[in-house]
């Protein structure tokens, strides 16, 4: 990973080559009681990839609390989306310094006061700012030993920054949208002589080597990641060398190497992502019926035939196999991780479907394939709801519900065999945390695109001119959980609806005809007059707009990329569900 | 690496750390007359020319290198 980056010389030149157009502006400002301005550049590199263009503002040195104060207006000022804190402990007070001398007294004392700036400076952050907070933790570096008498002491100082991080996380999961950033792991990465370039530590106070800030800024990106929630839903494996050792059609059943090898260890961490929630996928190119034999004859293969979603083994080109899967599975191209030992595959997978993300793991250094997938970041989730865990579970029906309808005579009939059931719900403290995520990841079927959080929503809830509505649905192959969200705003005795969503597992069912035609209904018998869509048109959300065009909405006015339409009454037609409405006026 | 390609390569890291043109007349330049060589813009400077030629320097070349001429005699003594 460190190993990725570029000399520093082209970073800067890429940096300066951001067009500006096609990226997402965002403002972060950094408190620090260290020199840290060397990792810049290094951040806004690896946003590159995630589209956004990072101007970054840098607090008072070591002025970390003071700069979190109200009273000096600066993040008021600022207004950033992002602020990083880089609390180094030794600078912080000399307890933490492993080289000094230190009174147990002494050492409590100092802890107190630790904790009381952490808690104060993330107090004062989050009443005057809604800025998410990444804060950067403690790493261990207690581990040196002059000599043996220090063990005594050793255990002490070792576990002070245990302590530390501790209570630092358990304040930073109390508070909304704050992020901590795990030191330890860049050290580890790193290694300890690597991590720290001490000839800077005293003229400018600059802790981190080169490789050290490599490491933290690639944290960042991650974490990133999961602010942005470009998040990989979906991993697409490939088989030979990959999934198990040598070559199948050539090496024969028995003879490829799954247990005592790197591959079982591959096999396992796979698992444990397609136990949280990772869709999986194979696109290989094989004869299918070896790849199922062996899924069904080889005994040590941790991965089991029913936990892949979707199969596409054929000779056919592989980008064309993931279109397939990525079409089948009704989600978004740059949601998907294509892994390979090839790297021709790679390569023309890039060519041909650029936004898919790709990870090549080459053969020579097979050993380390497990390691690699974990260290690309990319299933780092901050926090997994119960829709995320039971993801791929419901990803596996949808397959089933399409070899249904293969065997239906018509569309309407498989509508039909399905029985689904809808329930409409009110918003409450249960399925908030669920609402949260589909405002913010749902792209395709999505009218406004508005993202909400849970304080709005809350307030929304509240508001005397909001109306929320929710849906569930389920169906014979099983539970889709909540799918459908909507917010409807009444100004002057007309509504306007101000958010329209639906998770795309659910679309192409008629749920969101039967969702509309409740509000339009709902609506009405609250004496109000008329109903109107609004729509933000954006590169992804044409499915919206073409549900408009499909039920004939008149258009009222349009201006730039903001349509309204007035909603008519909904054709009333479905026979395909059985609605129960928990709604009450 | 010959003299000319090296002075090239140290000019070009020069000139972007220090947000200087091109064409500038770096043989003048030392931290006293030249604006933006600050404490954090001369570790810029040597984070990128370490990373270039691949070197170490010490604390005590790091100090010594207050011109761009000494700069140059710096890593001519590194890199042969």
């Amino acid at each position: 990973m460190i190993s990725n980056f570029p000399p520093l010389l082209e970073i800067d030149k890429k940096i300066k080559n951001i067009k500006s157009k096609s990226f997402v502006e965002k403002k972060c400002y950094i408190l620090r009681n260290i020199t840290i301005e060397t990792i810049e550049p290094y951040i806004k590199y690896l946003l590159i990839d995630q589209k956004i263009k990072l101007r970054v503002f840098y607090g008072n040195f070591d002025n970390i609390l003071q700069d979190s104060l109200d009273e000096n207006k600066i993040i008021k000022k600022i207004d950033p989306d992002i602020i990083i804190v880089f609390l180094w402990l030794p600078f912080f007070s000399n307890i933490y310094d492993f080289f000094t001398f230190q009174k147990s007294r002494n050492i409590n004392s100092e802890i107190k006061r630790t904790k009381r700036y952490i808690k104060n400076t993330i107090q004062n952050i989050r009443t005057i700012s809604s800025a998410k907070v990444i804060w950067c933790g403690v790493e261990n570096n207690n581990f040196l030993t002059i000599n043996a008498i220090d063990n005594n002491f050793k255990k002490k100082v070792y576990n002070l920054s245990y302590e530390i991080n501790n209570y630092l996380e358990k304040q930073l999961n109390k508070t909304k949208n704050t992020y901590y950033l795990n030191l330890d792991k860049c050290l580890v990465n790193v290694g300890y002589n690597n991590f720290y370039d001490n000839r800077n530590l005293y003229h400018i106070k600059s802790p981190f080597s080169e490789n050290a800030l490599k490491a933290i800024s690639f944290e960042i990106a991650n974490i990133f990641r999961n602010i942005e929630n470009k998040i990989i839903k979906c991993l697409i494996l490939d088989c030979d060398n990959i999934l198990w050792g040598g070559i199948l059609g050539e090496d024969g059943l028995e003879n490829v190497e799954i247990q005592n090898s790197p591959f079982y260890i591959f096999q396992q961490v796979i698992k444990k992502l397609y136990k949280n929630g990772v869709i999986l996928a194979i696109c290989s190119k094989n004869n299918k019926q070896d790849v199922l034999e062996l899924f069904t004859k080889r005994k040590d293969m941790i991965l089991q035939k029913n936990y892949f979603t979707q199969m596409e083994i054929n000779w056919d080109n592989k980008a064309k196999n993931i279109t397939k899967i990525v079409e089948c599975l009704n989600i978004s191209m740059d949601s998907v991780l294509f892994v390979d030992d090839s790297e021709f595959e790679i390569n023309s997978v890039k060519a041909q479907l650029p936004e898919v993300l790709t990870l090549h793991l080459p053969i020579s250094d097979k050993e380390n394939n497990h390691i690699k997938i974990i260290n690309t970041g990319f299933f780092n989730y901050n926090k997994a709801t119960k829709e995320d865990k039971n993801r791929s579970r419901m990803y596996s029906e949808e397959s089933l519900r399409k070899k249904i309808l293969k065997q239906s005579k018509n569309f309407n009939d498989y509508l039909k065999s399905l029985n689904m059931k809808i329930t409409f719900n009110k918003v409450n403290k249960k399925n908030l945390d669920r609402i949260e995520q589909l405002c913010n990841r749902t792209n395709q079927f999505n009218f406004s695109a508005k993202r909400y959080d849970k304080k709005k929503l809350n307030e929304l809830k509240k508001s005397q001119n909001h109306h929320l509505y929710i849906a569930n649905l389920k169906d014979n192959f099983g539970d889709y959980g909540l799918i459908s969200f909507a917010i409807v705003e009444i100004i002057n005795n007309d509504s306007y609806i101000d958010t329209f969503l639906m998770s795309c597992r659910a679309l192409g069912k008629k749920v969101e005809n039967a969702f509309l035609s409740f509000i339009y209904d709902d609506i009405k018998s609250k004496g109000i007059n008329n109903l109107f869509s609004i729509y933000f048109k954006n590169k992804k959300n044409k499915v919206a707009y073409d549900f408009i065009i499909n039920n004939r909405f008149s258009l009222i006015s349009k201006n730039k990329n903001k349509y309204i339409h007035k909603i008519n009454k909904m054709n009333k037609k479905n026979n395909y569900f059985k609605i129960k409405n928990n709604i009450k006026n | 690496m010959k003299k000319k390609d090296k002075t090239k390569k140290i000019s070009e890291i020069f000139c972007q750390t220090m947000k200087l043109h091109k064409k500038t007349k770096l043989e003048t330049k030392s931290m006293i007359n030249t604006e933006k060589w600050d404490s954090l813009n001369h570790i810029r400077l040597i984070l990128f020319l370490e990373e270039e030629f691949k070197i170490r320097f010490t604390p005590n070349q790091i100090e010594k290198m207050n011109s761009y001429t000494n700069v140059i005699n710096t890593i001519d003594t590194l890199v042969k």
